[in-house]
């Protein structure tokens, strides 16, 4: 069908279509997030208690960083995954240097 | 008994612990719920951080998960509020990067170079009105046209009134026209939005 059969509503929704299909529908997430996912769990696992917390700390270091380009996504991501899991080995990391 | 949904018996080893029943449901529904992250963030970390979360939280929820359900609606709604909470407390968004070089690689080849340049225009002024549209309506937007759930799914997803969702994409539509003046064809055609 050619754009000219169309209604213009009809139109109108094939475009937004197309516009948002073209930029998002062939993105993948890359595989390093599955790679995060399975640390993360192994760790809950250990250290359950702490699971938890995941949601709060990763949108609160995500909303402290500044905007950001891909260099200082990685350093916050490093960042975020000592936000993560506060169990005990982490917080005496952080704490006395352990 | 409750009849099993097909992901019901992965949520039933994710009960268990089972890391690869994870790996499953990761790669049936990863994609979309990457994708409708970043329709709704446009930022690539947002994103995966977004993803990420889901599934921490689907491991950590399994024992509440219902098994005789889809999966996708609870993972959907969970992936939004996670965007919404992103976008709200993020003023100023920085676009990616790499946009310029993703929409060049998915570009089609069979358009004249001029056709082409209009054509990408054309589509960036469509993503940058949707990224005008009031939060709510931007999310209403993007899983209608985006991933082409049906009004009543999306209704389910974002927990309203379906009657809502269709006023908010009927606005959306209203808008978009508005934004896109002279980019559609108007000999003739009275635009009705209904």
């Amino acid at each position: 069908m050619s754009s000219r059969d169309l209604s213009s509503s009809e139109l109108l929704d094939r475009m937004v279509m197309e516009a948002l299909q073209a930029r998002f529908a062939g993105v993948r997430p890359p595989s390093r997030v599955w790679r995060r996912i399975r640390r993360e769990v192994r760790r809950y696992r250990t250290y359950p208690q702490g699971g938890g917390r995941w949601a709060s700390a990763l949108l609160a270091a995500r909303v402290a960083s500044p905007p950001f380009g891909r260099e200082e996504a990685l350093s916050g991501r490093f960042g975020l995954g000592m936000f993560l899991f506060p169990d005990v080995v982490t917080l005496m990391t952080l704490r006395f240097g352990w | 008994m409750a009849v099993h949904h097909p992901d019901g018996p992965l949520i039933l080893r994710l009960r268990e612990g089972d890391v690869d029943a994870l790996g499953e449901l990761y790669e049936k529904y990863k994609t979309s719920i990457y994708r409708t992250a970043l329709a709704i963030t446009r930022d690539r970390g947002a994103a995966e951080d977004i993803l990420q979360e889901c599934f921490l939280r689907l491991f950590t929820h399994a024992h509440r998960m219902r098994t005789d359900v889809p999966l996708h609606p609870w993972l959907y709604r969970v992936a939004v509020n996670l965007s919404y909470t992103w976008v709200k407390r993020q003023r100023r968004r920085q676009e990616g990067t790499f946009d310029g070089v993703l929409e060049g690689l998915v570009a089609s080849l069979h358009l004249l170079p001029e056709q082409w340049v209009e054509q990408q225009e054309t589509w960036e002024a469509i993503r940058q009105a949707i990224t005008q549209l009031p939060l709510g309506h931007r999310v209403v937007v993007v899983l209608f046209y985006l991933e082409e759930l049906s009004l009543k799914e999306i209704a389910e997803i974002l927990g309203i009134p379906e009657g809502t969702v269709k006023s908010r994409l009927h606005y959306a539509r209203r808008f978009l026209k508005g934004a896109l003046e002279g980019r559609l064809p108007v000999a003739g055609v009275v635009y009705e939005f209904t």
